[in-house]
């Protein structure tokens, strides 16, 4: 018998997540034996569990890149930082959801249970590096969401969201893995490693084989990540989930997702075929980008704003994807198809392309957590039927009456924008250097265009918030301070790392080491 | 023709006639029933396959636990026939487009694997092991541990969303 | 009279265990013939596993089901103090007025059932209304096919065993088969469009579900302690069962503690037990059927359809007796004297006679579980529906996988099974004590649900199950 012999090390990475779920199962044993009235401790369990399981992460962000148990996960910084990033996404939002769900009286030990599930699975999934592992883990932090999406089943919106998250969400694991099984058939193996060696013979003995494989895994992390036209979904399961969730699901869940994709597009797109990844992910970047900005124009309603917006900035990510698989040699003008170019960014740009992504994630984590968390914090749970606690006018006069959260709300929406010196500026800019330094100057060019359109229905906000008069009779809900911190860290993250980005994007700058490149 | 190829071509026919059994029934209880058939039939190729653990684990748990859990919901649900009429609309018929041209590609991806059997075929004695019940548990404890305790935390999880999404008041 | 009682009781036992050993001669006879006789004319095995098909299962299987008809009705009215059916008689010669123990009503109810008319209500969803009782019966009968009823042995120059099929993942089939027989009564339930009927198949679906999970959990126990998920064959749990573990021999005969299930595994035996009681649908579990309550599932059936379910239950009863005699009360072997009855040299020149015998043995045990499963049928009162549940989810699982964890650390730690024979003692012993310690002010639905426990092991030992109906 074979039996596998494990390392200290081996455990090393999947240790954040092993936190995570310890803390989420202690949260669900202090539901039974803790009954006590209030419950914040379970919030700031979730937060210490989050911060610990981050701290750890972020030291393994600096051990060199190396496959462990037995292959099926890989310790590399670029799995660690999204760790990072994601147990930052889930604190906050366990802070801002300890308000949220105090004013509707509904605290349980189990919303943050499901969080942190959520996170130890959007963990595993950014280490996964092969294909069955890569599918439980991200059924772990669907269902996670899935049941987070229908926590607050007050009216049919959530029912809906969840159902409709629900089923799309198994519509597109159902698509992923049924490409995987395909790549499978062409190479006998699920290993990320393996399928690429294998690729290469399998996709010219059965190209088409090959190519439904890839394409069904594409479309499947596409609705994932929801670029257009797999977007549909977002601004519905967005709006109807509690705002808390779906800031976290804006953030982490997208950044595990995002990870996820470039761990297996790296792995395979280039063996395969990278002209056809390239243009693939250059047009799902180009339409997500352009499609997501001009539904978010007519919004009143601004947390379905904030939903199409987030699929506007997975088109913004999309393109530094696109990036990694950009020609290599292409003079600039002579058009991206052209026969001669070598294809697959070298690995300088790769790096630059890779911390980009990075930096997106973190500087969209913190921004759409306290974009959303402004939201929620604004939200009374008496309107929540009635279809207008969104709309904008709840944001009239928001300077007056809470300045604090006006302004928090302020420098968000300047950040989402990417107007410096806000954190949104410096990722767009990282984003769309690598980008141009790739040759994608008019992928770069569309990003700008796009997110100049942006800028209009985000300063709208701000024109409410500090120009328009307050409504008659507008109640906001009492301040919680738990969702006060939480604001203020991310307003006080989206301007430090927009002035200061220096040491984390050096930090981030390791992010090239990924492994198996 | 052997007596496999015989047996595959029944199973086959079967799980295709049982599948659409599942979509076209109008009775909610004849869909399940179906659905039941299609995974037995679907046992069959696994046993056809060698795979003969794989098959009763099948017939375990999807066509005895978990679809007798759908017919007793079924059940208390009491579902009438009368559900609502299927119309013709543009993302309807953009839907089935794409279904059309999925099934397309997959056929034409499918006739075009090589007729050559693959070379692990020819050792017969790995394939008569391969799916022994001592075979597959030692595959799965040991080679495939990390995606099996992955699978622990899946349901671990699935439990908890069920339970919380049940709950009749938050 | 009373001498003349004893002897008719004891000719008729005789009778029934000569008819058995003869049966099961014929059995090992009609394996071999068939095996070889397949074997040279088409080069294929599997004769045996017909020829068993057709003795063991259509045979002994079917006949002790319909025998238990009789037996049901007869062996509740000893413990009711009544005499019990005994009209129908035939009218010939020296058995002019005779009752013969009830037994010519076994013909007179299958005539019955077979002119009665097939009624089918005018809104039943006709075809799933005549394949409620087909699900019903054919799972259930086909349970019996991996359980090995004697010893694997050469004969007419084969070799071949008392079972029909021996697959590598052995209960696994046997779980997955058991798990389907559901249909047929949920959906019979459903096909009648009546709501007693619809009642009664939603209750034996939740019943189902409840129970499915601690029937698995509490045979992995004796999985682990013989490795194997196989009934039949040489390192089979049937045959495993047969060694020592401890052993001494006096005056030739071995003696000694044999590695029987439920000796070393006697919770898991209770947990199966009552898993698998919950299973055959009959009383104290009988709320699918409930007949004063909802009436039941086949309220609309009639005619052989009916007789269809009801034998279905017998057969259930038989299977159940086979498989617990299988895994947990040593199959075929003897408590003691295997190995001196198999010293002997007759029986090595002849083994299928020895053969024979064991397989009797086995079926004399499955008769006696079968009496212990009536008496538990005809002692306790029909648990409440919300009770079941609590005894399936809150009690059996959790019992079993505590279970699970104390047998696979004892195995671990000592793989030749002793200390787990001395755990399982300790257990039946607690299990004795608890069961025989009059308590008081205890809660009805607590008394009730450690009674049925109780009685399981209790039974198991010495078959007192009626002393127990004093609790309640």
């Amino acid at each position: 018998m074979n039996t596998p012999s494990f390392g200290l090390d081996d455990f090393l990475p999947v240790l954040p997540a092993a936190i995570l779920t310890a803390g989420a199962i202690l949260l669900l044993v202090s539901e039974v034996f803790l009954g006590s009235a209030t419950r914040t401790y379970q919030a700031l369990l979730a937060v210490v569990t989050s911060v610990a399981a981050g701290a750890l992460a972020f030291s393994n962000a600096f051990l060199p890149a190396h496959a462990v148990l037995q292959g099926y996960a890989v310790l590399d910084p670029f799995s660690s930082f999204t760790t990072v990033v994601v147990c930052l996404g889930t604190g906050l939002g366990a802070l801002l959801g300890a308000g949220f769900l105090k004013h509707r009286n509904a605290e349980r030990g189990e919303f943050y249970a499901l969080l942190l599930f959520a996170a130890a699975g959007m963990s595993l999934l950014a280490m996964s590096a092969e294909f069955i592992t890569l599918f439980v883990n991200l059924e772990v932090l669907s269902v996670s969401t899935y049941a987070l999406t229908a926590y607050l089943r007050r009216g049919p919106r959530p029912s809906e969201a969840g159902f409709k998250y629900f089923i799309l969400g198994a519509f597109a694991a159902a698509l992923l893995l049924y490409g995987a099984a395909l790549l499978y058939g062409a190479t006998g193996t699920t290993h990320l490693s393996e399928m690429a060696a294998g690729l290469g013979a399998a996709a010219k003995a059965q190209p088409a084989l090959v190519a439904c494989g890839f394409f069904l895994v594409g479309a499947g992390f596409a609705f994932k990540v929801a670029a257009v036209p797999f977007h549909m979904w977002t601004p519905d399961v967005y709006e109807g989930a509690p705002t808390p969730v779906t800031a976290v699901m804006s953030a982490g869940v997208k950044a595990a997702a995002f990870v996820a994709l470039v761990r297996v597009f790296l792995f395979l797109g280039p063996v395969f075929d990278p002209e056809v990844v390239f243009v693939i992910f250059s047009a799902l970047a180009a339409a997500t980008m352009v499609v997501g900005n001009l539904l978010a124009i007519p919004q009143r309603n601004v947390k379905r704003m904030l939903a199409y917006s987030s699929v506007a900035h997975a088109g913004y990510l999309l393109s530094g994807v696109a990036a990694l698989f950009a020609p290599a040699t292409v003079a600039p003008k002579s058009g991206v198809l052209s026969a001669s170019a070598t294809w697959g960014a070298d690995s300088a740009l790769r790096g630059e392309a890779l911390k980009g992504l990075l930096f997106y994630l973190l500087a969209y984590t913190v921004t759409s957590l306290g974009s959303f968390g402004v939201v929620g914090a604004l939200e009374r749970r008496e309107d929540e039927t009635k279809g207008n606690a969104w709309d904008l006018d709840r944001f009239s006069g928001l300077a007056q009456r809470r300045p604090f959260q006006a302004a928090a709300m302020a420098v968000f929406l300047l950040s989402l924008g990417g107007i410096p010196p806000t954190v949104g500026f410096m990722a767009k800019l990282l984003v769309f250097r690598a980008a141009v330094d790739a040759g994608l100057v008019g992928l770069a060019v569309l990003g700008v265009l796009s997110s100049a359109a942006g800028v209009y229905y985000y300063l709208r906000v701000v024109v409410y918030m500090y120009m328009r008069p307050a409504v008659e009779g507008m109640q906001t809900p009492e301040r919680q301070w738990t969702t006060e911190f939480a604001l203020a860290a991310s307003a006080l993250a989206v301007v430090g790392l927009g002035l200061l980005p220096g040491s984390v994007s050096d930090w981030l700058s390791r992010a090239g080491l990924i492994f198996g490149q | 023709m052997s007596a496999e190829l015989v047996l595959f071509w029944v199973f086959a026919a079967a799980i295709v006639a049982s599948a659409g059994g599942v979509i076209i029934a109008r009775n909610a209880i004849a869909s399940a029933m179906s659905l039941v058939a299609c995974f037995f039939f679907l046992a069959g190729i696994y046993v056809l396959l060698w795979a003969h653990t794989i098959a009763a684990l099948q017939v375990l748990v999807y066509a005895g636990a978990i679809m007798v859990l759908f017919l007793f919901v079924i059940m208390l649900l009491s579902l009438t026939e009368s559900g609502p009429v299927a119309q013709l609309s543009p993302s309807r018929i953009l839907g089935a487009v794409g279904t059309a041209g999925l099934l397309a590609a997959l056929v034409g991806a499918l006739l075009r694997l090589p007729k050559t059997l693959p070379t692990w075929v020819s050792d017969t004695a790995q394939v008569q092991r391969f799916g022994t019940i001592k075979e597959v548990g030692q595959v799965m404890y040991t080679q495939w541990l990390f995606p099996f305790e992955a699978v622990s935390l899946l349901l671990l999880v699935a439990i908890v969303g069920a339970v919380v999404v049940a709950k009749p008041r938050i | 009279m009373k001498m003349k009682k004893w002897i008719e009781v004891s000719l008729a036992i005789g009778f029934i265990i000569g008819a058995l050993y003869g049966l099961m001669a014929a059995a090992y006879g009609l394996s071999g013939l068939l095996e070889g006789l397949l074997k040279d004319k088409f080069g294929v095995s599997g004769g045996a596993g017909f020829a068993n098909l057709l003795v063991l299962m259509l045979g002994c299987v079917m006949v002790i089901a319909t025998a238990l008809t009789l037996a049901e009705r007869k062996w509740s009215a000893m413990m009711q103090d009544r005499i019990g059916p005994n009209r129908a008689t035939i009218d010939i010669g020296p058995l002019k007025g005779r009752a013969l123990g009830g037994v010519p009503h076994i013909v007179t109810d299958v005539l019955k059932l077979l002119t009665k008319e097939d009624f089918q209500p005018a809104t039943a969803s006709k075809f799933l209304f005549n394949l409620g009782p087909i699900l019903a019966f054919a799972p259930v009968f086909a349970l019996f096919a991996i359980v090995p009823v004697g010893p694997t042995l050469e004969v007419a120059g084969q070799k071949v065993g008392l079972y029909v099929a021996n697959p590598d993942f052995g209960l696994l089939y046997m779980l997955g088969i058991a798990s389907l027989a559901v249909y047929g009564t949920s959906l019979a339930g459903w096909a009648s469009n009546n709501k007693f009927a619809l009642l009664g198949g939603v209750r034996a679906s939740s019943q189902m579900i409840s129970y499915e999970v601690a029937l698995g959990l509490s045979l992995v126990g004796m999985m682990i302690a013989f490795g194997t998920v196989q009934l039949a064959g040489p390192t089979g749990m049937s045959e495993m069962q047969g060694h020592y573990l401890w052993k001494a021999t006096v005056g030739g005969l071995d003696v000694g503690i044999p590695a029987w299930g439920f000796l070393l595994q006697p919770v898991g035996f209770i947990l199966f037990f009552a898993a698998a009681f919950a299973e055959t649908k009959r009383a104290p579990f009988d709320v699918p059927e409930g007949e004063s309550e909802i009436i039941g599932y086949f309220v609309e059936y009639s005619g052989m359809k009916f007789g269809l379910f009801m034998i279905a239950e017998f057969v259930e009863v038989v299977v159940l007796s086979g498989v617990l005699t299988a895994i947990f009360f040593g199959g075929w072997t003897l408590p003691f004297g295997n190995e001196a009855l198999a010293s002997v040299g007759f029986f090595q020149d002849h083994p299928w006679v020895l053969g024979a015998l064991f397989a009797t043995i086995f079926w004399v045990k499955v008769i006696l579980l079968c009496y212990l499963q009536l008496a538990i049928r005809w002692t306790f009162p029909r648990f409440r529906y919300d009770q079941i549940q609590t005894l399936g989810w809150k009690i059996l699982l959790p019992m079993g996988l505590v279970n699970l964890f104390v047998t696979g650390a004892l195995i671990l730690w000592d793989p030749t099974l002793r200390s787990l024979a001395i755990a399982g003692g300790l257990e039946i012993a607690l299990i004795a004590a608890v069961t025989l310690v009059p308590r008081g002010g205890a809660k009805d639905e607590h008394a009730e649900d450690h009674g049925h426990g109780g009685h399981g092991a209790h039974g198991a030992t010495d078959a007192a199950a009626p002393a127990l109906a004093a609790h309640h």
